[in-house]
């Protein structure tokens, strides 16, 4: 499903390293699609014509993998220092210090949990496709091309970026970072600088993507795989430490002369960076569950068995047995009440984007047709949600189009502005945790971004969403204490003390931040008056 | 939900809100045809409780049943079956399930009232007595006269029985007809959908609920006098009620294969815990292990389970039942979601021959010369260090809370006087007392967040 690694990661050819034990966990065929096509949301099922023809596994070898794995060492030797000017992070020492660079060792079995995991499910992980999916790479032996230490470690360099057999070589060449994505991907570099690209490639671990065999199963998740926290990628990628700027963030002189070339580099704002992601977790949230479906049923099912529960809302049955609750406060919706549904975290953050791009906001509405489904039968019947999911899934890709399609130019202070009245008006509305929490991030990175408001001002929102919303991430960087609580607990416990009034009045914003003084008058829809350009 | 302070409680307001139970929600409902009639009461309570007849003034010195409708009416919770249907918290289910007003819903109706629902429009005047004397005694339109008659008490079961009239004096008798609601069937049923927009969870043991029933009733020539009353109680009802579970379960995996689309898997059949815990390991002691399963499969009714092991120490016959019921649960750990026909057909199956077992051991113990349960802590203590993972749970704790209790009541002389429900704490003795106040629910929720497994069964080893 992710651009590069469903073509280029070989993946998902079970070799002697990757047979499972489990199963759940057995991987299907990839599925190739191109990048491109990806990016206006065709994906290969969307043209079938019917659902029941649906899942024929896509005949492999006609998407011979065309790229291998160099290994990171290879990426060392000159990321681990500035590379001038227009590289001027030491990319793999940041790397170093970024959680993905130890995800591997997750698999060893000193780890208690890893342990507890293996007796489990009477499994070993590093020998498990659906562990090693995520905690390296999906790739099998043959990928490699050359067996180094750090081939296996944690999610890397070419686990985002593209297996780099093929573009090794030319990227070494100056005018290589004047190519085009396209030229780029057609040699196994992924465009990471779309943020829909960027987004489906983070949500193939952080939310799951069965193509590639990346599908926490619920039975990893009660034998103690820590659960997913919901997923907003851009907080997340600023608390890895980015080891990448954006081209306005460079000197005048690499801006001049990128300018100058026709540099491809990406227009999207943070805060538009981080709509379209939301949109795609929404997309992804319904084709994971389409994608399974197709892999358990069918003509020749692909030893998936139906249905799989962590494909749905943990909250939806993870939750406390009282009355009231503010789940029953929050409704249910036209989903008669007891059935499992699709992940809501994504969905009052896509509301916002969907508004942002002319589409309708109503994602309950937008989903009615799944709710049908689930309200028939819970769970949904398996051959049928192809084709409730065709409509949905086409108004998400329009919406996601409509953004990506937005210039970076002038009118950025006064949409940021707006947006981050829009994001608080949300957060204000919210209905669950984690959806609040997603809106929280997403406010303040809109907030650090935006050159409106008196930072003092803005440092008081940051501060009054940080601790209700439990937006701090674990400290990354050296030197940081080994004892800090994992994230996901950090998670969990923020969501089993929330309270509905707490967060969403942390979503209140300052008087003069809706409205600074002396700005001239709003011709919108009067929630405020345009702030300081930046 | 739960403001039971101590566990007596909870299991007082369990019996209080179990009694209302309801139908099979959004589909399929049941056609109105097959709506029971034996049940229904053309004539009401009204008609059975002038102050000559059943409704009477209380009185040391007069007979109960001149005053069983008095007694119904003040103290039995059955009397407000159908006001409840008024309330705040039905209202918002009835909302949510998106079926109309709830006192006129036939699928709320079918349980928390007595009355005829082939009328249209349903009849307001009957409403307003719930679950009324028809609902447990049988129609009374072709007995009502007739039993005023001295010819009346001539008369056998077997012609009063023709007559639309049920007798209640055997523990079987009663528990067959408590389970209709308290458990369910293809008319009455408490499915899921129904506990997620609000209804009570129904966990129904027959001895404890006859205690807190308010007797409205002369013990004498009944069950009451027999010396084992509450130890047949137990384990007759413990039968009657697994076969009643069976049977619905038959039904719903049997509708989901006569449907194309139906409401299976059916997580009212399934463990509250199992799904209903905190996610990231910790934070719910109570746990429901089915051996050999794959982590994060759901267990069937650990409730049921613990009372089919528990009943299964008690006579040859109930092995039979206990091996059925393992055989259910194995079955449904390995496939309780599958919707392939094959895959049902053998949940209808096994759910038959559980239900024909028991049903069997329900007539053996309601026949036997005598049912003693003095070996249950030591029959407990046995079964659970055979396989302490399996009694893990909160329901089979409590399970072995009430098998344990009903070995300790005895006969007549603990019933109380007549409208009195339950035997106070000193009765029950200091052992057991703290064993269920370790059962106790957190206040306001449904969730045994308190629960301890180690703590309980070092408790229930010191229960004498």
């Amino acid at each position: 499903m992710i651009a590069g690694v469903g073509c280029s990661h070989v993946a998902d050819r079970p070799g002697p390293r990757n047979v499972c034990r489990m199963p759940s966990a057995r991987v299907v065929p990839c599925r190739c699609r191109l990048p491109l096509l990806l990016l206006v949301l065709v994906s290969c099922w969307a043209g079938s014509p019917r659902a029941d023809d649906l899942p024929a596994p896509v005949d492999q070898s006609a998407h011979e993998p065309r790229f291998s794995f160099k290994g990171s060492e290879f990426c060392i030797r000159c990321h681990r220092s500035e590379q001038g000017e227009w590289s001027d992070t030491a990319t793999t020492a940041a790397w170093r210090h970024d959680a993905h660079s130890r995800s591997h060792l997750a698999l060893l079995s000193e780890n208690p949990r890893t342990r507890a995991i293996e007796a489990a499910l009477r499994i070993r992980a590093a020998d498990t496709a659906s562990c090693v999916a995520c905690h390296t790479h999906p790739a099998a032996e043959p990928a490699v091309e050359e067996e180094t230490p750090l081939v296996h470690a944690g999610i890397s360099c070419e686990t985002c970026h593209g297996a780099g057999s093929a573009y090794f070589e030319p990227h070494l060449e100056k005018r290589w970072r004047f190519l085009s994505p396209a030229e780029k991907q057609a040699l196994g570099m992924h465009d990471l600088r779309s943020p829909a690209l960027k987004a489906e490639n983070c949500l193939s671990c952080h939310l799951g993507d069965v193509a590639s065999g990346r599908v926490v199963s619920h039975a990893m998740y009660a034998a103690g795989h820590p659960p997913l926290p919901a997923f907003e990628m851009e907080a997340y990628s600023r608390a890895l430490e980015p080891h990448w700027k954006r081209v306005w963030e460079k000197s005048p002189r690499v801006q001049a002369d990128a300018a100058r070339a026709g540099y491809h580099t990406e227009t999207a704002s943070v805060s538009q960076r981080a709509l379209i992601g939301a949109l795609v977790g929404l997309r992804e949230s319904v084709e994971q569950v389409v994608d399974y479906a197709a892999a358990s049923t069918g003509p020749s099912p692909a030893g998936r068995s139906w249905p799989e529960l962590a494909l749905y809302d943990c909250q939806a049955c993870h939750h406390e047995l009282q009355l009231p609750s503010w789940r029953q406060r929050a409704g249910y919706g036209d989903l008669v009440p007891g059935r499992p549904s699709l992940y809501r975290w994504p969905r009052e953050l896509a509301a916002v984007a969907c508004a942002e791009a002319g589409q309708p906001t109503d994602i309950d509405a937008l989903l009615a047709p799944w709710v049908q489904e689930l309200n028939r039968r819970p769970f949904g019947v398996a051959s049928r949600l192809t084709e409730v999911s065709r409509a949905p899934l086409d108004q998400i890709g329009r919406a996601i189009d409509a953004l990506a399609a937005r210039p970076r130019d002038a009118s950025l202070a006064e949409i940021e502005r707006l947006r981050i009245q829009k994001l608080a008006a949300a957060g204000r509305r919210s209905t669950d945790f984690e959806s609040a929490r997603l809106l929280g991030w997403v406010l303040v990175e809109t907030l650090s971004d935006h050159a409106g408001w008196p930072p003092e001002t803005k440092a008081r929102i940051v501060a009054q969403l940080t601790e209700p919303l439990a937006l701090q991430f674990p400290a990354a960087g050296p030197n940081q204490p080994a004892a800090q609580p994992p994230f996901w607990q950090t998670s969990l416990t923020a969501a089993a003390r929330a309270d509905r009034e707490s967060v969403q009045g942390a979503f209140q914003l300052p008087e003069q931040a809706a409205s600074p003084a002396g700005a001239p008058p709003a011709h919108d829809h009067g929630s405020g008056t345009p702030g300081a350009g930046r | 939900m739960w403001q039971a302070r101590h566990h007596h409680r909870a299991l007082f307001v369990l019996v209080w809100l179990s009694a209302l139970g309801a139908a099979p929600l959004p589909c399929p409902c049941p056609p109105t045809d097959r709506l029971p009639q034996k049940r229904t009461d053309s004539l009401g309570v009204a008609s059975c409780s002038t102050s000559s007849c059943h409704g009477g003034p209380k009185g040391a010195n007069h007979d109960v049943q001149s005053f069983a409708a008095t007694i119904w009416i003040n103290d039995d919770p059955h009397s407000r079956a159908a006001e409840v249907l008024h309330e705040p918290r039905s209202l918002a289910m009835a909302k949510m399930l998106g079926i109309g007003a709830p006192h006129r819903s036939r699928q709320c109706l079918v349980c928390h009232a007595t009355q005829d629902l082939k009328a249209e429009p349903l009849p307001s005047r009957v409403l307003a007595d719930g679950v009324g004397c028809a609902a447990c005694h049988g129609d009374p339109t072709q007995w009502e006269s007739l039993h005023t008659l001295d010819g009346w008490r001539q008369m056998s079961p077997d012609e009063r029985k023709a007559l639309g009239y049920t007798d209640l004096s055997t523990p079987l008798a009663r528990v067959r007809t408590c389970v209709r609601c308290h458990v369910g069937d293809a008319d009455h049923e408490v499915n899921h959908d129904l506990l997620a927009a609000g209804h009570p969870r129904l966990t129904f043991e027959f001895a404890a609920y006859q205690r807190l029933e308010p007797r409205h009733w002369s013990p004498a020539g009944k069950a009451e006098a027999t010396a084992d009353f509450t130890q047949r109680s137990w384990a007759v009802g413990q039968a009657a009620t697994l076969e009643a579970v069976a049977r619905l379960l038959e039904v719903r995996a049997a509708r989901a294969v006569e449907e194309p689309v139906a409401r299976w898997p059916e997580f009212a059949e399934l463990d509250c815990s199992s799904c209903h815990r905190p996610l990231g390991g910790g934070g719910l002691a109570s746990r429901s292990v089915i051996p050999g399963a794959l982590p994060g499969t759901p267990s069937w009714q650990p409730w049921q389970v613990a009372a089919g092991r528990l009943l299964g120490t008690q006579a040859a016959d109930a092995a039979l039942v206990e091996a059925n019921v393992i055989a259910l649960r194995t079955l449904l750990a390995a496939d309780w979601a599958g919707a392939e026909v094959e895959g049902l057909h053998r949940v209808c199956r096994q759910a038959d021959s559980l239900a024909t077992a028991a049903g069997s051991l329900s007539e053996q113990l309601s026949q036997a010369p005598r049912i003693n349960l003095q070996g249950t802590p030591a029959a407990v203590e046995t079964l659970v260090a055979s396989s302490p993972q399996e009694w893990q749970s909160w329901d089979s704790a409590v399970q072995t809370y009430l098998a344990l209790e009903a070995a300790r009541q005895g006969g007549p002389a603990r019933l109380g006087s007549a409208g009195c429900r339950l035997p106070q704490e000193t009765e029950a003795g200091p052992a057991l007392n703290t064993l269920r106040r370790s059962l106790q629910l957190p206040a306001g929720s449904n969730t045994p967040r308190d629960f301890d497994p180690r703590r309980f069964h070092s408790l229930r080893s010191e229960v004498p």
